[in-house]
């Protein structure tokens, strides 16, 4: 038997509130969408959390309360933590820099999006996505690549780091 | 038994697909077939309507419990008296019991099972070490394991007796216990069980339990104050019934529970300054309030926003000292399938009757208890959230059937038990002292006080198996919590609209709706969302809100205090609404299919007439509208002389008359025609000729795989408008494309499928004929202008202090 190392996970240290019978608002996942935008030779990247979530994984991760649906601070910050955790290599190459275009509230979600240009035909992506994964350990993080053929899915568990798939066009 | 219903299940699920009916040769589908297969057999106790049958029973438990809170070492210690009534018509040798206190020993199975960094785990996070990286463990973690160092979680059973004292054999088996019983339980018999016990509370926040205390360290007492929440806090028998017999399949965590209902008398020693709030009616008042208290109660009866029946200010007062002294509050209650109950100094208590009127219960008292960190938020919504939710839930279901509803805060997020629920959200303290509460903490306290009082009524009175169907209360309760809400108010986002899931549903990772609780991938889209989007798009699309509505009603009527499975809501939603819905009820809960119909193509026709001075007439400018060559073109504009015009003295008959000229040969065959009609068809011909309609050929392609009707919107080219609904049954003899004919005295220009997203259809584009450019999401926002309303600072900008203008001094 190999002694394994175990060191604290120090960045957020108080554990989820949130039990029991779920009221419906806090889902604890998220859906991200990567999507071929053929026309413009782009990848199109839309990330979708539930406010409920944000406001409560914010509050955790700052110990600090932010009103999400008002406050721009909060909206940046959040966004800009969801961009240091969702990272894409294309073609087996170094994590590639994605463009930041924007983010939003609409209605119970919180929208973020990225892009990224193509210039060379895709044949593999791979993904890592670990937002909100160290807030709460049940978080799920779905990821649908649409555009090379039918549906792919990646789910993205607290134990999950990168995940390939081979891309081709249809 | 448990098992053989679960592989019965697994079996039926495959005898569809791949035994004992199965599609051969070809590739046909039949997205309409029967669910007969699929569905247990119809007996004497759940008939094929859907309807408790003739025989239906359930067992009867009823509890006498003494319970002493010791505050200081938080622990329980209790006396009860179960007093079992079997009303099958099987003879019992034993009971199963339900000791989920025990889910938080070292040797349950929930905590043998636990994956390591795996998923779907309840509360602290683990990381799993990969490669060079060394593995994680995080503080909460820690704190779990070091709490269970050093206190002994579980339950601590004492004498188990019968009624005269004398000791029964038992067996602990994990989170569950049997009793055997001396002598066999007969049908229609009882029998009386006394067991003593006792537990150390948990603190929720160390161990994500359902219940449990929470301290608050920084209160003016010494030492801080806690607020205890007891729920799953005595020994409960397992529910029993005709389709499992003993529903004893070990708490795991998630899938939640389901037991009998019955009677209970409770006696809840606490410390003297306590206020408890508990499933029942008070019996004895006089010796726990006061007399102000019991006033201040009566006048709430009638009065119209909540009355403080103990007061913040009050409340504030008592955290500041310690008694020694306990009383004793005894609560009833009848016909409830749990007990729960909250304990604190630190409540401030608020009512407001509920005056809903009719036989069963014409005043309900609806309470809330919440620590002073509840603030405002607390004492405007939540008792006026507990009072919406019956109003609307009743008109759906029944009147809310008990005399108390009542909201709780404390450590649990949302969790619900007869008449009392608990509830999470808070304010904010800030530095000055003043408390502040988000807009959206706003949404989540009104949201999940709708939803766990919503709760009461599924499934907490009908009685649905949460352990086996998480969705059948979450999905039921998660739709109707979005009517409750829209009702509240519409501007906010209440609710599950079918766009909400289109995501999940076209993603390759998902288990049907139909999935054992615990096995569940994914708790909140499959159990919450996806059902309640089924939901709503059953009553606002395929079956209408009238169908809907009574059939869904009469299905809460009928289960009522009984305990209804996936087969009976199946059943009862058809029978009631005379609407098949077996190809929604098997596309939607059954498999993973998505919504994604394509309309593909139009073809527009027109009639003929079979009249030859007509229809020659209509082929001859059909030819005319063609292009012309461009060769020909070419050479008419290169001045290329023709050999006709130069030769005008060889024109014959063939220049003078073209290919369509009608001959009297042609007239004579077409009035024989007529002639040989029978006069019906020749009263049709006539009719379609006069009228001479635009007829269209639509071609619409199923790709998602799950049938559903087809909305479509027409626009003509006079700007007209129309709607058109092809049901769902267009599917069933060619599931994977259909045409349809419309015909119409206008001309078309556009059709949309679904142009409102009410199917959940996944994918917009291919709605479109002609197609559309349709921006992607991210297009949209590059073009949407950044004033957008909601990205005002509204909470800083209100600061602004009001300045006078400055007025410009003009000379006179």
């Amino acid at each position: 038997m190999t002694l394994a190392r175990l060191v604290f996970c120090t960045y957020f240290f108080t554990i989820l509130l949130m039990s029991g019978t779920l009221a419906a608002h806090q889902q604890k996942s998220s859906i991200t969408i990567i999507q071929l935008n053929a026309s413009k030779n782009t990848l199109e990247i839309t990330h979708r959390f539930n406010i409920h979530d944000v406001e409560h994984a914010l509050k955790k991760m700052e110990n600090e309360h932010w009103d999400i649906v008002t406050d721009k601070n909060a909206q940046t910050n959040f966004s800009r933590y969801v961009q240091q955790q969702f990272h894409i290599k294309i073609n087996k190459t170094t994590p590639v820099m994605l463009n930041y275009i924007g983010h939003e509230v609409e209605g119970k979600f919180f929208w973020i999006y990225q892009e990224i240009d193509i210039t060379k035909p895709l044949s593999s992506i791979s993904i890592s996505h670990t937002a909100l994964q160290s807030v709460w350990a049940s978080q799920v993080n779905l990821v649908n690549i649409e555009g090379f053929g039918s549906i792919k899915s990646l789910r993205f568990s607290k134990q999950d780091s990168w995940k390939n798939l081979t891309l081709s066009y249809p | 038994m448990r098992y053989m219903f679960l592989l019965a299940i697994v079996f039926s699920f495959s005898t569809v697909d791949a035994s004992a009916v199965r599609q051969t040769k070809g590739d046909f589908v039949d997205k309409f077939r029967q669910l007969d297969e699929i569905l247990p057999t119809p007996n004497q106790y759940r008939t094929a309507s859907g309807e408790p049958g003739q025989l239906y029973w359930q067992q009867q438990v009823d509890y006498k419990i003494k319970a002493q809170l010791d505050e200081k070492n938080r622990s329980l210690v209790a006396q009860q008296e179960i007093l079992y009534t079997n009303n099958s018509p099987e003879t019992l040798k034993y009971l199963w019991l339900q000791l989920e206190q025990n889910r938080f020993k070292a040797d349950s199975m929930a905590e043998m099972s636990g994956d390591f960094a795996g998923i779907g785990r309840r509360g602290p996070s683990t990381k799993d070490g990969s490669g060079d990286k060394p593995a994680g463990i995080s503080f909460g973690e820690l704190r779990r394991q070091q709490y269970y160092a050093d206190n002994v979680p579980g339950y601590r059973i004492g004498d188990v007796t019968d009624a005269r004292g004398n000791e029964l054999a038992y067996i602990i088996v994990g989170a569950q216990m049997r009793i055997d019983l001396p002598k066999h339980l007969k049908p229609n018999q009882s029998t009386t069980i006394k067991i003593d016990f006792a537990f150390n509370i948990l603190e929720e926040n160390a161990v994500s339990a359902r219940a449990g205390y929470e301290h608050f360290p920084d209160d003016a007492r010494q030492g801080g104050n806690d607020i205890f929440l007891l729920a799953q806090w005595f020994p409960r028998v397992a529910a029993y019934s005709d389709y499992e017999a003993w529903h004893n399949k070990e708490f795991l965590g998630r899938g939640e529970f389901t037991l009998e209902f019955g009677d209970y008398e409770v006696s809840l020693t606490v410390p003297k300054d306590h206020i408890v709030s508990s499933t029942g009616v008070l019996q004895n008042p006089k010796a726990v309030l006061s007399k102000e208290q019991i006033q201040r109660l009566k006048v709430a009866e009638n009065a119209p926003r909540p009355v403080y029946v103990v007061t913040p200010e009050e409340a504030l007062e008592k955290e500041k000292t310690a008694t020694s002294k306990t009383q004793t509050w005894v609560f009833n209650a009848e016909n409830v399938r749990d007990f729960a109950w909250a304990s604190s100094r630190k409540f401030i208590w608020d009512a407001k009757g509920y005056q809903q009127g009719g036989e069963e219960q014409p005043l309900v008292m609806a309470m809330s208890f919440f620590p002073k960190e509840g603030g405002d938020l607390w004492t405007k919504y939540s008792t006026e959230s507990v009072i919406h939710t019956m109003e609307v839930y009743s008109r759906y279901s029944f009147d809310y059937p008990y005399p108390v509803a009542q909201s709780v805060n404390g450590p649990v997020g949302g969790m619900e038990y007869p008449m009392i629920t608990f509830n999470g959200p808070r304010t904010t303290w800030h530095e000055d002292g003043s408390r502040s509460y988000t807009l959206a903490e706003k949404r989540f306290l009104i949201g999940v006080v709708i939803h766990e009082i919503g709760h009461i009524y599924f499934p907490m009175i009908v009685n649905s198996d949460e352990r086996q169907w998480t969705w059948m209360d979450e999905g039921l309760n998660s739709f109707l919590d979005g009517v409750a809400g829209r009702e509240w108010d519409p501007t906010v986002p209440w609710g599950v609209e079918p766009r909400d899931i289109v995501d999940y549903m076209k993603s390759t990772i998902q288990v049907p709706i139909m999935t054992q609780s615990d096995s569940v991938l994914r708790l909140g889209p499959n159990a919450y969302t996806k059902p309640a989007a089924a939901l709503n798009i059953l009553r606002e699309v395929v079956m209408g809100r009238e169908l809907f509505d009574f059939a869904f009603k009469e299905y809460a009527q009928r289960w009522k205090y009984k305990r209804p499975t996936p087969s009976d809501f199946f059943r009862t939603m058809e029978e009631a609404s005379g609407v098949d819905l077996d190809w929604f009820w098997h596309g939607w809960f059954y498999t993973t299919d998505h919504v994604d119909i394509s309309i593909d193509k139009i073809s527009e026709l027109r009639l003929d007439t079979k009249n030859p001075d007509i229809d020659y007439e209509r082929r001859q400018q059909e030819e005319a509208d063609k292009p012309t060559s461009l060769f020909v073109e070419r050479n008419n504009a290169a001045g290329k002389a023709l050999w006709v015009d130069q030769n005008e003295d060889l024109k014959d008959f063939y220049d003078q008359n073209n290919r369509f000229t009608v001959t009297n040969k042609e007239r004579n065959k077409y009035q024989q025609m007529l002639a040989d009609l029978k006069p019906w068809e020749r009263k049709a011909l006539e009719r379609a000729v006069a009228e001479d309609q635009n007829y269209y050929v639509m071609e619409f392609s199923n790709l998602g795989g799950l049938v559903m009707p087809i909305l479509l919107h027409l626009v003509y080219e006079n700007g007209d408008t129309e709607d058109r609904y092809l049901p769902a049954e267009i599917w069933r003899r060619a599931p994977k494309t259909v045409k349809k004919l419309i015909v119409t005295d206008k001309k078309l220009s556009s059709v949309t499928v679904d142009p409102g997203w009410e199917t959940a259809d996944v994918d917009i584009y291919n709605n479109h004929y002609p197609r559309k450019i349709i921006p992607s999401r991210i297009d949209a926002y590059k073009a949407k202008k950044s004033t957008d309303f909601v990205r005002r600072d509204i909470m800083h900008d209100i600061k602004t202090e009001l300045k006078e203008p400055k007025v410009k001094v003009t000379r006179k």
